[in-house]
């Protein structure tokens, strides 16, 4: 089993993704696979989640995240996102981290000091020219350890 | 001159266009200045950007999450050994709220014995677990998941290792991202209910080692308790009458209002124990 039912068909969407750039498909297998490499660093998955984003659109994600615990937010965009930017705030909308690469796969490393819910937002900063009004497939994961 | 608009307008080639005899001449790769464009960044969102987008599919920790936490926050009980064994809940009622919060304290349950079960407990669990999906609609595939761990259990295929991957996304993941025929309010009070086991097993394992100074990280949680309620609560919601979802939204209520306090101590995790406890009796 992968994350989700599309991911059975991994290799299928690969192949789709080969010839129709925005697929979500092919950002939850480059995701699916980072989780499970995860696994042997201790990382366990608690949440993942998948979203097709057009350029410059977002989305914010709720997160409970425990004190004492460290936590990676990953992301990875299919081949027509040039840079997906992934910002987290605090309940107050206070800016705590923000991924400052230029990659479509961006990570960022967080160890609350108390629990409570953070706001992650997600975006789509830069999509390639021949991503058209299709946006890009976007894969989030929130692993632990 | 008339050759050279046509030329212009065909080629857009407006700087060797500009009238002079002389073309512009281009300079060489090394001649040109290099200009990095900076890379864009994204916007600052404000507070009321934020909470209009929020969306809450990773708002509950899961069970497993849970346990980590108790024990990066220096507890030694294992929560797997809190988990009722004698526990057998119907996955029989008629009531699709309830059956949804049952849904998920077996989903709670499985995934935390997951490495300490036997083989007939997990599968019983699993055949629970398939039998309340079928019901609140969640589909063919999510049945043929469960009969395909079920029949890798059964075969000793799968190591312990990765049998807990496949629960963690079965549990963080799959679940959360089926649609089910029953509604949207399925999601979280399946989540609901694994929540609540997990609560009352970290508030046993506090009580249990005496150590409510760590309370508040453990169970402080107010936000997820509002989700779950604005579920629990919703307009329209399945209106016959059921004494665990009445019961459930009454100490969903009280859960919310000791989470909103500025810090727990030790009777507030007695409350939680004992409330969540009542809840869980009645499946």
């Amino acid at each position: 089993m992968r994350f989700s039912f599309p991911t059975l068909v991994a290799g299928m969407g690969l192949l789709f993704a080969a010839t129709a750039y925005a697929t979500e498909e092919a950002a939850e297998s480059c995701l699916t696979d980072k989780i499970w490499a995860g696994y042997s660093d201790g990382w366990a998955v608690r949440t993942a989640t998948t979203t097709t984003l057009k350029q410059e659109e977002h989305r914010v994600y709720l997160l409970t995240l425990y004190a004492g615990n460290e936590y990676k937010l990953q992301v990875c965009a299919d081949k027509s996102a040039k840079n997906i930017d992934l910002v987290l705030h605090d309940l107050d909308g206070k800016e705590l981290l923000r991924d400052e690469s230029d990659s479509r796969e961006p990570t960022m490393i967080y160890k609350p000091e108390e629990t409570q819910t953070y706001y992650v937002a997600v975006q789509a900063t830069e999509l390639k020219k021949d991503a058209g009004d299709s946006g890009a497939g976007v894969a989030l994961a929130v692993t632990y350890k | 001159m008339s050759n050279k608009w046509f030329v212009c307008s065909l080629l857009g080639l407006m700087v060797a266009c500009s009238g002079g005899d002389t073309p512009t001449e281009e300079p060489t790769p090394e001649e040109k200045p290099v200009v990095e464009t900076p890379a864009k960044k994204m916007k600052k969102l404000d507070l009321a950007s934020l909470q209009k987008a929020a969306e809450e599919v990773a708002l509950v920790p899961s069970p497993a999450e849970m346990q980590k936490s108790l024990k990066n926050a220096g507890l030694t009980s294992d929560l797997a050994g809190l988990v009722s064994a004698e526990r057998d809940i119907s996955m029989t009622v008629e009531h699709k709220d309830n059956l949804a919060v049952r849904t998920g304290v077996v989903l709670a349950d499985l995934v935390l014995t997951v490495k300490t079960s036997s083989k007939e407990s997990k599968l019983a669990r699993l055949e629970k677990l398939k039998a309340g999906f079928k019901a609140l609609g969640a589909g063919d595939d999510i049945q043929a998941t469960i009969s395909d761990l079920g029949t890798q259990i059964t075969n000793d295929a799968i190591n312990e290792d990765d049998l807990l991957k496949e629960m963690d996304e079965l549990s963080g993941v799959m679940v959360s991202e089926l649609e089910y025929e029953a509604g949207e309010w399925v999601v979280p009070l399946i989540q609901a209910g694994s929540w609540l086991e997990g609560a009352n097993l970290v508030s046993a394992a506090i009580i249990k080692e005496d150590k409510f100074d760590v309370a508040g990280q453990l169970l402080k949680q107010p936000r997820v308790v509002e989700y779950f309620l604005k579920y629990v609560e919703r307009e329209g919601g399945n209106k016959a009458p059921d004494q665990v979802v009445k019961k459930l939204t009454e100490v969903l209520n009280n859960l919310k209002t000791i989470a909103e306090k500025p810090s727990m101590n030790a009777e507030d995790v007695k409350a939680i124990n004992s409330s969540t406890s009542e809840v869980l009796s009645m499946l």
